[in-house]
């Protein structure tokens, strides 16, 4: 990996820590806060592809686990990862890379469509199979209960897909986007 | 900005070695797997819990964290004993809770630094299959030396939109904090490169 791969690494780690810090959009008519760190996922992924895209939210990850209070509330340390909803934290880097993973099977044709059904994919489905899963095995909650118990969230997510998408859209049409960059 | 959760302090947990707590924490992770007498589970618990004054620990940073872990813990046995029986959520919960406190004990008496020397350590076998140590131990440092930078950045893009009556469109912000991030590892990249690290 070339310096520049590592630094946006960080750079992308350090973004999804900043959404920690800072509600970036607030649900229409209810007022609610989105607490956007999976908006920090759905770029790590569109921006960064693959590999660089999942080591950016295991880093981000290891620094939350080491004791560094980036999670959403300023929450961290080891204790995160041994709760009932953990399985959520744990599919992020892997939400990461699959979205980074179909950007750039898609890269040709990849348009707002495109991006918008890979953040779905990705950034929904992914984290929910992985965060439902672990609350059924782990927890015993039976899936449909914690299915269930997820729906308010899903307004949300939508909102962070619409952005994500419409981020890594525009920076390709201005020749910004890091995947389209030969460097 | 306070990027860490360590609390200052001179008790026998805040000396004990990074390294000797994450094992005991590990250690603790399996023996409340290997039990299924919920009196046991209530005896380890209580003596994690024990911790806590031990450490002299100030209650409000506790708090903070405990509050928010505990919180879905309540909820998840509320869920238990509605869906599948009070047992089994006293069980799941007790288990929970014991290691959840003693993730919390090690964080709030280890420092950032103590915890990343123990990963350098555990990271050093790696370098056999390729991976090097060094680059690692960059993005990490790089990784929280930018936190502050971005939240900067993030603040003066904000103050400039909402000058421009953009302070209700999420795009009008995320979309310049990406380009000048990204912009930036371009500079930072060459930067690191020019000092002569070689990575």
């Amino acid at each position: 990996m070339s310096t520049r791969d590592l630094v946006l690494i960080a750079l992308l780690a350090a973004i999804t820590a900043v959404l920690g810090l800072f509600p970036a959009l607030t649900l229409p008519l209810t007022g609610v806060p989105v607490t956007a760190q999976t908006l920090g996922v759905m770029l790590a992924g569109s921006l960064l592809g693959a590999r660089r895209g999942g080591l950016a939210l295991v880093v981000f990850l290891v620094l939350v686990a080491l004791g560094l209070p980036l999670l959403a509330g300023g929450r961290g340390g080891a204790a995160v990862f041994a709760g009932v909803t953990a399985g959520f934290l744990f599919s992020w880097p892997v939400a990461a890379f699959a979205i980074g993973w179909m950007t750039e099977k898609s890269w040709s044709r990849y348009d707002l469509k495109h991006a918008i059904l890979i953040n779905v994919a990705g950034g929904i489905l992914v984290v929910y199979a992985g965060g439902l899963a672990w609350m059924s095995a782990v927890a015993g909650i039976p899936l449909d209960k914690a299915l269930f118990g997820s729906l308010p969230f899903i307004p949300g997510d939508a909102l962070k897909v619409a952005a994500a998408s419409a981020v890594a859209v525009t920076l390709k049409r201005y020749h910004q986007h890091p995947l389209g960059q030969t460097v | 900005m306070n990027l860490t959760l360590y609390q200052p302090g001179n008790s026998p947990l805040h000396r004990m070695p990074a390294g000797a707590k994450l094992a005991t924490l590990f250690a603790i992770g399996i023996a409340v797997l290997l039990t299924d007498d919920p009196s046991h589970l209530a005896i380890g618990l209580a003596l994690v819990l024990t911790g806590f004054p031990a450490a002299r620990l100030p209650l409000k940073p506790v708090l903070r964290q405990a509050v928010p872990l505990f919180a879905v813990l309540a909820l998840f046995f509320a869920a238990h004993a509605v869906f599948t029986s009070v047992e089994t959520g006293t069980l799941l919960a007790l288990r929970f809770a014991t290691i959840v406190a003693a993730g919390l004990l090690l964080t709030l008496t280890t420092t950032v630094s103590g915890m990343m020397a123990v990963l350098e350590k555990g990271l050093g076998p790696l370098a056999v299959f390729g991976f090097n140590p060094a680059k690692i131990s960059l993005v990490f440092a790089l990784t929280i030396r930018f936190i502050p930078v971005l939240a900067d950045t993030w603040m003066s893009v904000r103050a400039a939109q909402q000058a421009r009556g953009l302070g209700g469109n999420p795009l009008a912000l995320l979309i310049p904090v990406t380009i000048q991030t990204l912009r930036r590892a371009d500079r930072i990249a060459e930067a690191i490169e020019a000092r002569g690290i070689d990575l």
